[in-house]
């Protein structure tokens, strides 16, 4: 049952983001309802059966069994061959309207043009809806301060900071140690090790959070029902128990909280480009 | 370096593939120039997971991974060459004829255009993917898997062992120690430029069966393709979105060129390169006991294909060729 929903609502989904599965379906029906060669032909037998079978959430979810639970309802789709044959079904129908000698170049010319900006409107052009980064844009403030403090550090350096600090971090540098991996927000990466987090760590990523939004010491949050308190000093406590020799905040902590960090802690954070730095002793 | 390994690469895989086709067909092959580079690049996938099971399940280090990786290569281009000098075929020369200039010159601007955007802009999808950073702890430790990818830290409870057979990191680490290109140009911006040309290779075959006597036909099937990249850039498992933001992924390479590979296969019925796709696959995504979706569309695209005809068969119609040529 679980896998039917998943088939369902997977549809929906496919269908919400972009149009091209539309446009596959009316190439479909279009060469159904008309005379022509392409009906005949096998990939047109093929895509139309495989689009059938892809859209039926039964057997959708039998695809969906076959390619191993480790994958969502959108794959099942590269079973069929949806660029080939609207690229297919696309070129026949292009050419033969070219190819008809009734037919003024003007309006062949004004057609082809309408049926192209339709397409290109179909997709986002370059501007995806799924979140892409640019890594071409480094956060350079930081890549210095590791490479620095890697150079200089005889033990390993390990680092607990921002979403996008830690993410960058572990990209570009192998040899830096994270307090947690970016598997820590990005839930499906969990199905690659058999490794969990825990709870600890889970308040300290809530309340990094919390700080890169608001730059306060303490508050709560509700997760799942359940309410878990946090506090800035019980959190750079359980990391540093935890191993983490370098921490790095968002520039945008209270003056009061850093006092507080300095006061209980012994901690004085140092400003580096955006964000605010502590090296441990051993390693400065 | 970077340069070298962009002409080395695809050049033996050119001579691996002619050579596996002549073995596999002899010399009356009929398969195009296309289908050498593909297949040489699933011979290099093969390559990479001998010397990822060395590395990943082994446990010899990843610099002896990499000198078997390379010794393994030239060993074979070498044998390669051997055999294709020992198994000479007058090869028929496809004289360029002119005509649709013009559609073949804004095709390639559009392909040259989407390699820059690739190279230019680095717009990577991270989503549940770990290769960069997988790729990284390879290079750092000089071994597989022996520290999670995601903290750098050793593993309490491990990965699964399925996982470690994917061998695409350990290939990309082997290649970025060996050609000295930085993990982060390798995986982000070389990987993904292979797999688009390998991508546009296919189709081009694919342009070949579908429309076998008419270039202007092939052309404007190239072109809507490259359309369709654009207009395919809006979420992850389409093909314009894999290629353009996560072209090193093994599904990207899957769905982007060993699937449609697999479809030109079967509609030329060259039955014996389809198992190469479907072992190719089996080492670069998680599949089903090896049974994944190069495996299901051929079966699929045959079992269509003996219904219709038996169908027709009992209408007293004529039965349909694979291929329309």
């Amino acid at each position: 049952m679980q896998l039917l929903k998943n088939a369902w609502d997977g549809w929906l989904s496919v269908t919400d983001d972009g149009k091209l599965m539309a446009i596959l379906l009316a190439i479909i029906l279009f060469y159904y309802f008309t005379k022509n060669q392409v009906k005949e032909h096998l990939l047109f037998r093929y895509t139309t059966v495989m689009t059938v079978l892809c859209i039926l959430p039964v057997s959708a979810a039998v695809f969906m069994a076959y390619q191993t639970r480790f994958y969502g309802y959108q794959w099942i789709w590269t079973y069929v061959p949806v660029t080939a044959f609207i690229a297919f079904g696309g070129t026949v129908f292009l050419c033969d309207f070219w190819e008809d000698c009734k037919r003024e170049r003007i309006q062949k010319a004004v057609v082809t043009a309408g049926l192209l900006a339709a397409l290109l409107m179909c997709g986002r052009m370059g501007n995806a809806k799924w979140n892409v980064e640019s890594v071409k844009q480094p956060l350079t403030a930081v890549e210095n301060l590791l490479s620095e403090i890697v150079r200089d550090s005889a033990e390993p350096v390990c680092l607990w900071g921002p979403e996008e600090v830690v993410e960058y971090a572990r990209s570009v540098r192998g040899d830096i140690e994270l307090f947690y991996g970016r598997n820590m927000w990005d839930k499906s990466l969990n199905a690659y090790s058999y490794d969990t987090y825990p709870e600890e760590k889970e308040v300290c990523y809530q309340w990094m959070i919390y700080a890169q939004d608001w730059g306060g010491l303490e508050n709560s949050v509700n997760i799942v029902g359940e309410k878990i308190f946090f506090n800035g000093v019980e959190c750079i406590r359980t990391a540093v128990k935890d191993g983490v020799n370098v921490i790095c905040l968002p520039g945008r902590m209270t003056e009061e909280t850093l006092e507080v960090f300095e006061s209980e802690l012994g901690m004085t954070f140092v400003r580096y480009g955006e964000w605010l730095v502590w090296i441990a002793q051993k390693i400065n | 370096m970077e340069f070298l390994m962009c002409l080395l690469i695809p050049g033996a895989a050119y001579v691996l593939g002619k050579a596996v086709l002549r073995v596999l067909y002899g010399k009356k092959e009929k398969l195009t120039r296309q289908d050498n580079f593909i297949v040489g690049g699933i011979v290099i996938i093969g390559l990479a997971q001998v010397a990822n099971i060395l590395v990943a399940f082994l446990g010899r280090t990843l610099s002896f991974g990499t000198k078997i990786f390379l010794v393994a290569f030239v060993a074979c281009t070498v044998a390669a060459i051997a055999v294709l000098f020992c198994v000479r075929s007058k090869d028929k020369r496809i004289a360029f004829t002119p005509g649709h200039q013009v559609l073949y010159i804004i095709f390639g601007l559009l392909v040259i255009l989407q390699a820059a955007y690739i190279v230019a802009g680095m717009p990577v999808y991270l989503g549940g993917d770990m290769t960069m950073e997988t790729v990284q702890s390879f290079l750092t430790t000089d071994a597989a898997y022996t520290v999670n990818p995601m903290t750098g830290q050793p593993y309490e409870l491990g990965i699964p062992s399925r996982l470690k057979l994917l061998c695409l990191p350990t290939l990309y680490a082997m290649l970025s120690s060996a050609f000295g290109v930085e993990a982060i140009n390798m995986v982000w911006v070389l990987a993904p430029v292979f797999t688009l040309f390998g991508f546009y290779l296919v189709y081009s075959i694919l342009a070949q069966v579908l429309f076998p006597e008419n270039r202007k036909r092939r052309i404007c099937f190239l072109l809507l393709v490259a359309l369709l990249v654009w207009v395919g850039d809006y979420m992850l498992s389409v093909d314009g979105f894999d290629l353009l933001h996560a072209g090193y992924r093994g599904v990207s390479i899957r769905g982007a060129v060993l699937v449609p590979y697999t479809i030109s296969l079967v509609l030329r019925k060259r039955w014996k390169p389809v198992l190469l796709c479907v072992l190719a696959e089996a080492c670069i995504v998680w599949t089903l006991y090896g049974m994944g979706a190069c495996l299901a569309v051929a079966v699929l695209l045959m079992v269509t294909e003996k219904v219709i005809n038996g169908y027709k068969r009992r209408m007293g119609g004529k039965e349909d060729a694979v291929c329309n040529s």
